[in-house]
């Protein structure tokens, strides 16, 4: 196992390194001067304008600039954005807690939720149990989440005061943001539980369990969840991944920090190593959640083992 | 009696339990209602977005500028459209020719970090605007032709400029152009800002979230107020946190809950609502500086027809553009300048007024004759204008005001609103025929210099290419000319130039909104509009 690790914690410095490379020329080829945009519409002459370019390092050539880049991330420098003068690492520091907290508290409702009433329906097939929550999930899909959260501020915080609006920091200040952003993911999750669960239930050795007198509860825990939670986790994986560094709207409603604001702000800005840190950032996250995806097969599935 | 089963039992047992404790969990949650509210000496004030940094000498931000006035002092207050007060400094003299400014500075403040206000931190702070290292961007423009700053003595301070500059007193009295503490920024280095900020201001910087929250606390020796303000001493406030909240409807639903205590940027669709609420006052101060208006690009035809651009001046209905997209909130704007600035002409509003027929004749006259679908045609060309436009839903609903209202006069827009990288590159680079303009400021001179003067052509902020000799001396003059009589004069003239020429066409005057519960009394508001300042404030009742 521990072994296992090694080599996938090696294997992931060339796919980082293929990550920041290829945001390194994205940025580059996409139009726009950072430091036109930087001046924006102040006035600037054109000298002063180059010696913005200057200060942000903008005037070397290009393999010299990523090259430097890269000596600097060697040392664990990501650099300091050319937009605020803050270091990379304190800007995601500043949003981590907050983008952690949020995909957390939403991870928890979206499972629930989504295993909940995907079991449910499938576990129903046919009656108005599954009619209704299949309904929920179609809302959830189809809601757009400014929406759903703007709903949310109006009625449990403007009319019946229960939850602040805003912020974060304090499990009621959580309530809303995770509600909205668990609600809106848990559809995908139930429709998938729902399909994977029918397929499972149509198994042979669905129905030789049950034959061999199993108790119901017995034959969906052991047999059927276990054997359906093979292809869901994958997309779970997947799924925190985007609610930790892909949540803007969420912030931007209930006005919480996050990584999601911080990349999107970053890119309309142009600011190359904010958005080449925020990159790596998530790219380390969706590495690390992948990996432990894939141990967690070899917990459900027993056929499944890491040498 | 009946008897009741043991399952049965444990069941009704269960929903008894399960409802008390329901119950007991709404009281609960209702709770916090009362307990996020305020605590009386704590003022949350709700921003409507983030920005770059805490150092009000480098930033690009009119919010840093609101949180920072509180950090700094200024050298002088304005209290009204030329006229000053003593800040930080005591008096001071300019040169007959205005290339240089004497301050005599107050000798009992001092920083937050216990070091004494002398001549040398001023020197220090203006010498680090101009240097590009700072990459100052709204001071940088606030400091104009600076040249040098000399240490007279350790409380006298001379500053020079390179070509005369009359508005510097306007500059000085800016939150952007206060004073730093040299010994902070040797301490902190390039953390000064982006972490912390060391000023001389009523109150101190406590924390910094960045998107989230700036958190400040009264500074306890604060014996240096100017004399505008009601009293001297200490903030009544105990702290003021400025939270940001970048949705409208949320910032307003704080205010609401009670989350927050005041709120800048209220929505105009909820204007109405909130003026006639019990609980709220709502403040509207009329917006210094330049209005929402439209540049006309003149290097590419057919904008570069002085009769197209007079056509569009005339052709777009102001009022209900002010009454359609703003709610009525706006005023319909006529010059480049707003109405509370100085040297405003109000001949302008009939030299601007909305008349299609006017504009038909003047498109007919240079021989732009409608086509089969109604847009004009002259040589084979058709009078087609590229509209440029960031995304932010207002900039739409007016850029679609505009192409409804020019096109019944026969000229057809295409609307392209792309992302801010696109569109400077877009506009700088003069692929546009129009695009939209809005300027905050309260020196007459430097707005005209942004918008109009040639030097400022070319991929800068005069997006119009305009280039025009006696603009460029008008300009200069005005800068140059510190006697408010001659100065009124001047910038009436510029005015009526660039109406004339038909440079740009003015749309909407905004005014500053701000809403607040009515328990905070006595803010202060700059005369532009811009700076909500919570020295005197108090929360009562």
């Amino acid at each position: 196992m521990l072994q296992y690790l090694v080599k996938r914690a090696i294997l992931a410095v060339p796919t980082m390194l293929a990550v920041s490379g290829l945001v390194f020329l994205v940025l580059y080829l996409v139009p726009g001067d950072p430091a036109a945009i930087f001046i924006g519409d102040r006035p600037a002459t054109p000298e002063r304008l180059a010696q913005i370019r200057h200060v942000m390092g903008l005037d070397r050539p290009l393999l010299s600039q990523y090259a430097d880049y890269l000596r600097k991330l060697g040392r664990g420098d990501l650099g300091r954005s050319i937009h605020t003068n803050a270091s990379v690492h304190s800007e995601l520091l500043s949003r981590v807690g907050s983008s952690a907290e949020l995909a957390a508290a939403a991870f928890a409702v979206a499972t629930a939720l989504g295993l909940g009433l995907g079991l449910v329906s499938a576990l129903r097939r046919g009656t108005w149990v599954d009619a209704g929550a299949m309904l929920v999930a179609l809302g959830g899909v189809s809601m757009p989440i400014f929406w759903l959260a703007s709903m949310l501020i109006f009625v449990f915080s403007l009319k019946l005061g229960w939850f602040p609006a805003t912020g974060f920091g304090g499990w009621n200040r959580l309530v809303l943001p995770s509600l909205a952003l668990g609600f809106i993911s848990s559809a995908t999750l139930a429709r998938l539980v729902r399909s994977s669960v029918l397929d499972i239930l149509g198994q042979p050795y669905v129905t030789t369990a049950r034959s061999k007198g199993l108790r119901e509860p017995a034959v969906i825990r052991r047999h059927v969840m276990r054997n359906a939670l093979v292809s869901i986790i994958t997309v779970m994986g997947l799924q925190f991944g985007t609610l930790l560094s892909g949540a803007v709207i969420t912030e931007t409603v209930f006005a919480r920090p996050g990584i999601g604001k911080l990349l999107v702000d970053a890119i309309l800005n142009k600011d190359i190593p904010l958005v080449q840190g925020a990159v790596l950032f998530v790219a380390v996250v969706y590495i690390v959640v992948n990996l432990l995806v894939d141990i967690s097969y070899a917990y459900l599935d027993p056929r499944i083992r890491y040498q | 009696m009946e008897r009741i089963k043991r399952r049965e039992l444990f069941r009704r047992a269960g929903w008894g339990l399960g409802a008390l404790a329901v119950s007991q969990m709404l009281s609960r949650l209702s709770m916090p209602g009362r307990a996020y509210a305020q605590a009386t000496g704590t003022l949350t004030y709700g921003m409507a977005g983030g920005f770059d940094t805490l150092d009000v000498t480098a930033t690009t931000f009119t919010r840093v500028g609101r949180i920072g006035l509180h950090l700094v002092d200024p050298l002088v207050w304005q209290t009204q459209p030329g006229q000053f007060a003593p800040g930080l400094a005591t008096s001071w003299t300019a040169s007959p020719d205005a290339t240089s400014y004497t301050f005599k500075l107050r000798s009992d403040v001092r920083f937050h970090d216990g070091t004494p206000l002398t001549a040398e931190a001023v020197k220090v702070t203006f010498d680090r605007i101009v240097d590009p290292e700072t990459k100052s961007q709204t001071a940088f423009s606030f400091i104009g032709p600076y040249d040098r700053t000399e240490v007279v003595d350790p409380y006298t301070v001379r500053v020079r400029f390179k070509s005369p500059y009359a508005a510097f007193l306007d500059g000085a009295s800016t939150p952007y152009l206060g004073i730093i503490s040299p010994a902070a920024l040797t301490k902190y280095g390039k953390d000064f800002g982006p972490v912390v900020f060391v000023g001389s201001g009523p109150f101190i910087l406590q924390s910094y979230h960045a998107d989230a929250e700036v958190a400040l606390i009264r500074n306890p020796n604060y014996t240096w107020a100017s004399r505008i303000f009601q009293h001297n001493g200490a903030p009544y406030l105990q702290r003021l946190v400025y939270r940001i909240i970048p949705e409208d409807a949320t910032r307003l639903a704080t205010l609401e809950t009670g989350e927050t205590l005041f709120i800048e940027d209220v929505p105009t669709s909820d204007y109405r609502r909130l003026r006639g609420a019990r609980n709220f006052t709502l403040l509207e101060i009329p917006q210094a500086g330049s209005g929402w208006s439209m540049m006309m690009n003149q290097q590419r035809p057919p904008t570069s027809e002085v009769a197209v651009r007079r056509a569009i001046m005339h052709g777009i209905d102001g009022a209900g553009l002010a009454k359609t997209v703003w709610d009525g909130v706006f005023k319909p704007a006529c010059s480049p300048l707003t109405p509370n600035m100085f040297g405003f002409d109000s001949n302008t509003c009939k030299a601007t007024a909305y008349n299609p027929d006017l504009a038909k004749r003047l498109l007919d006259e240079a021989g732009w004759r409608p086509g089969p679908d109604g847009i004009r045609t002259k040589d084979g060309q058709r009078l087609r204008l590229e509209f440029f436009l960031q995304p932010p839903t207002k900039n739409q609903e007016m850029a679609a005001f505009v192409q409804a209202s020019l096109k019944p006069i026969g000229i057809e827009v295409n609307l392209n609103v792309v992302a801010r990288a696109a569109y400077l590159d877009a506009v700088r680079s003069g692929r546009h025929h129009l695009q939209f303009w809005w300027e905050t400021g309260t020196d007459p001179g430097g707005i005209l210099r942004i918008l109009f003067h040639s030097s400022n052509a070319g991929g800068g902020t005069n997006r119009n290419n305009y280039k025009n000799q006696e603009m460029d001396r008008l300009i200069d003059q005005i800068d140059a000319t510190a006697d408010p009589q001659k100065r009124t004069e001047l910038v009436v003239r510029a005015q009526q130039k660039v109406i004339d020429d038909a440079v740009m066409a003015y749309l909407a005057d905004p005014p500053s909104l701000y809403a607040h519960a009515r328990t905070v009394q006595n803010v202060w508001v700059d005369w532009g509009g811009n700076y909500p300042y919570f020295y005197d404030t108090r929360i009562g009742g």
